[in-house]
């Protein structure tokens, strides 16, 4: 079948089996790979993307349900919320291998946005979703942190 | 000094550096990268070394073709064998160049010269990049969603594939589908109990290999293996014993104290699952992997398909973070297998998530037995330690038959045979920091290596540390407590290894050791130096325990030396306290009847975000020793240090990890 989707501000035509992942169409049919698989089931959060600002799992997201709604991955540059965060991250060196950061990236901007009141706590909860397993959270809690004082 | 070990293959200059662009220092190193950092901290020696800006050089992907052969990337042992090699090599390269410049060389005589092994090198006072924090040289990348990854390849003309594994171990294929009704599907492959399929896209391969799943047909082996077996498994198992340490009059009958402590199987659990690409022309196998040691792959990968290794060109490309032998090498041969029925294409094989928690190599469940007797003034005056488990290596090239998972699943493969250990010399497996650093006068250290091997174990950080340090650590605390000693003057009164006394020193001072905590709070403290003879480290661990346990504060102290990059320090010691807390409070892998049911991280949580403590770093600076590796010295004082912790919150014991509220109960009775 064929969809149009609009992925950082761009139009795209894909053909593909209805039931596709979100994640497989941008790794695979767009060529954005910077959204990264995990574990398949949204568990882990290395897939998270944004649906209208909305941080979703990609990979238990099927290509029919995203519709005429905006997605937005960590490629966009337009987005002064996470430009901000990737170069508060970069300042903390808040990422090991990094493979992780991608989608913690997405739901921190909707964190910022949605303007909680980020201590270390709703912060550490706000990303709970998220794994990661070389031990950056700490850092990783402080450039949100950063961030979402700028 | 004698030759360092990396510089005995590859002697030249030309080895380690490529001057071949003018103005460009091109850096070949063994050691590969998987979000450590060593490519920063090694580009920062060479930089340094040659007076040459940072942004000049740029260190190469490690390739079989063109790298030194430095074996694995293991045993945090990168900085002090390639950097040691890279600044000889680098030293050399300036006092050859003095009057000429590096470029000028090459073109003239070039740099086929041996490095100097007793050159001149930069004292490290005049130092102005290393010991410095310089930032990650590919985190920008990652941050801006490129192709860092081995994940992230799209060469021409790639496809993708998905293996089928047995349900349970040692399960047999009957039948199966051998064409798929999907267009997306290019071939289904069979090779005794390995069968794949190759799609055009990923999760055409995916939704395909879930329908083989269901049609497939198994026989399914009786007797399986389940965990809850596990300790009647350690002590029935056959073994190879060994005498590692003797001191002094050990005399087992004045043994007073005895304590039994363990740990279950537990998983590699990287974020993201490992893969491989390949791709063969005619005879000739190119592989991009994401593997610890591309040198052994290749062998291994050789003597599994008997060809000529020369045949195999292998170039390392960096997958999720990976922290000992995971399933890196396996998928590196699943691909081989998959794209030799595609000739031409190369294909990329990604396990899933319930392939990486179930078929990766585990670290292995191990047991240790202490025992001590104290003298009239409560000082130890005799000590024994007696581990077991199975062998903590199954990397490829190290065993007498391959050891990558597809050859135990192919027609004409093997088993893998058991778990062997490094030599103790090397830093052991099974006995790696068995051996007490404290001035035991009369001690003995043995350990067991078992030689059945029900659930592939391998190499995963720190190796057996983890557990000797938690059984020493936990025991001496013990000790302490029942003699009315204070656990931090109790170890130093035993401790003559003064840069040891100066990290613990250090962090009772940082974390105002011996404080009034509130009830239901402790501290503990844990000490290893790794290997006992890396890193020296020292962890206070704060923590409440009421309905369950939360660490809420990490003190460490540590000393590697001379220190490359503290921010890269902090990173590795702070990670791995993580890793380990994870490890120690949370995580057990369950094997049912042969088949891991922790196979989701459902089943098998790691920490998350808000169970993470605040951590207090400090190193201790010493420039004029030499660098020591920091990514493993923090895992065993860790684990020791939140189980002390517990104790001194709410007075149990837990002498079996994980330290989870089942296990805490029990230590209760």
């Amino acid at each position: 079948m064929n969809f149009q989707i609009s992925v950082n501000g761009k139009d795209y035509s894909v053909n593909c089996e209805e039931k596709t992942p979100l994640l497989w169409v941008l790794r695979n049919y767009l060529n954005l790979i910077g959204t990264r698989f995990g574990c398949g089931s949204g568990l882990c959060g290395a897939c998270t993307v944004l649906l209208n600002g909305v941080p979703i799992h990609s990979c238990d997201t099927p290509i029919w349900s995203v519709g005429d709604k905006e997605i937005e991955t960590v490629e966009s540059e337009e987005n002064p919320t996470l430009n901000k965060l990737k170069s508060c991250v970069a300042d903390l060196q808040a990422a090991q291998c990094g493979f992780c950061i991608s989608g913690l990236l997405m739901r921190a901007t909707s964190l910022i946005e949605n303007d909680q009141k980020l201590d270390r706590d709703s912060i550490a909860h706000g990303l709970d979703g998220h794994l990661c397993r070389c031990g950056a959270h700490n850092r990783i809690i402080d450039a949100v942190a950063q961030a979402g004082q700028q | 000094m004698t030759t360092p070990e990396s510089l005995i293959k590859s002697p030249k200059v030309s080895d380690w550096l490529d001057f071949s662009i003018q103005g460009v220092v091109g850096i070949k190193t063994g050691k590969v990268e998987f979000g450590q950092g060593i490519r920063t901290a090694l580009t920062q020696i060479v930089s340094e070394e040659l007076r040459v800006d940072l942004g000049a050089c740029q260190i190469l992907i490690t390739e079989t073709e063109v790298s030194p052969d430095e074996s694995f990337t293991a045993g945090s042992l990168s900085i002090q064998d390639s950097g040691l090699a890279l600044r000889l090599a680098s030293a050399t390269a300036y006092r050859v160049a003095k009057d000429s410049d590096y470029w000028q060389v090459q073109l003239t005589s070039g740099w086929n010269i041996d490095v100097e092994i007793e050159v001149w090198t930069k004292n490290s006072s005049d130092y102005t990049i290393v010991g410095h924090d310089i930032n990650n040289l590919e985190l920008a990348s990652k941050l801006a969603g490129q192709a860092t990854f081995i994940q992230d390849q799209r060469f021409d003309g790639l496809l993708f594939a998905r293996v089928l594994r047995p349900p349970v171990r040692g399960a047999e294929l009957i039948s199966m589908p051998s064409e798929s009704s999907s267009p997306s599907v290019i071939k289904i492959i069979r090779n005794g109990s390995f069968a794949a399929v190759i799609a055009c896209d990923e999760y055409s391969a995916i939704d395909a290999v879930e329908k083989l799943s269901e049609a497939a047909k198994w026989s399914i082996p009786a007797n399986a293996f389940n965990t809850d077996d596990v300790n009647t498994f350690l002590n029935k198992s056959a073994r190879d014993s060994q005498i590692v340490h003797e001191a002094g009059a050990f005399n087992d009958n004045a043994i007073q104290m005895r304590a039994t402590y363990s740990r279950p199987f537990i998983s590699h659990a990287s974020i993201g699952t490992v893969t491989a690409i390949a791709q063969w022309d005619d005879s000739k196998l190119k592989i991009w992997s994401q593997s610890q040691g591309i040198y052994p792959l290749r062998s291994d990968i050789a003597r599994a398909l008997k060809i000529d290794e020369a045949e195999i060109s292998i170039s390392h490309i960096e997958g999720a973070g990976c922290y000992g032998h995971n399933g890196a090498d396996d998928v590196a041969f699943d691909a081989v297998l998959v794209a030799r029925e595609v000739p031409g294409r190369p294909v990329l094989v990604t396990w899933s998530r319930d392939d990486e928690l179930s078929w990766a190599p585990f670290g292995p469940a191990m047991q240790a037995e202490l025992g001590a007797q104290l003298d009239d003034t409560g000082a130890i005056i005799q000590w024994s330690h007696l581990v077991r488990g199975n062998g903590h290596s199954t990397r490829p090239f190290t065993l007498p038959t391959p050891s990558l998972l597809a050859y135990s699943h192919i027609a004409d493969g093997q088993a893998i045979p058991a778990a062997g250990d490094p030599p103790m010399p090397r830093g052991g497996g099974t006995g790696r920091n068995s051996i007490p650093l404290y001035d035991f006068k009369n001690a003995k250290v043995v350990t067991e290596r078992l030689l059945e091997m029900p659930i592939r174990t391998s190499a995963m950080r720190a190796l057996g540390a983890h557990l000797n340090v938690f059984a020493i650590e936990s025991f001496l605390d013990e000790l302490a407590f029942t003699s009315g000693q204070d656990p931090v003057e109790f170890r130093l009164r035993h401790l003559s290894d003064s840069r040891g006394r100066d990290v613990i020193e250090k962090v009772a001072q940082i974390s105002r050791w011996g404080q009034k905590l509130k009830d239901g709070a402790g501290q503990g403290i844990g000490f290893a130096r790794y290997k006992n003879k890396g890193a020296w480290c020292a962890v206070v661990a704060q923590v409440e325990a009421e309905e369950s346990l939360k660490v809420t504060h990490l003190w460490i102290a540590v000393d590697v030396g001379l220190v490359i990059n503290p921010n890269g320090v902090k990173n590795q010691i702070e990670g791995g306290a993580l890793q380990s807390m994870s490890w120690t409070t949370k995580e057990e892998v369950h094997i049912k009847e042969g088949k891991v049911v922790t196979n989701n991280w459902e089943d098998y949580p790691i920490v998350k975000f808000s169970d993470v403590p605040i951590i207090t770093t400090e190193i201790i600076s010493r420039p004029k020793m030499p660098t020591l590796g920091a990514g493993e010295a923090s895992i065993g004082p860790t684990g020791a240090a939140i189980a002390n912790a517990l104790h001194a919150a709410i007075g149990v014991r837990v002498k079996q990890m994980p330290l989870t509220y089942k296990n805490i109960v029990a230590g209760m009775e």
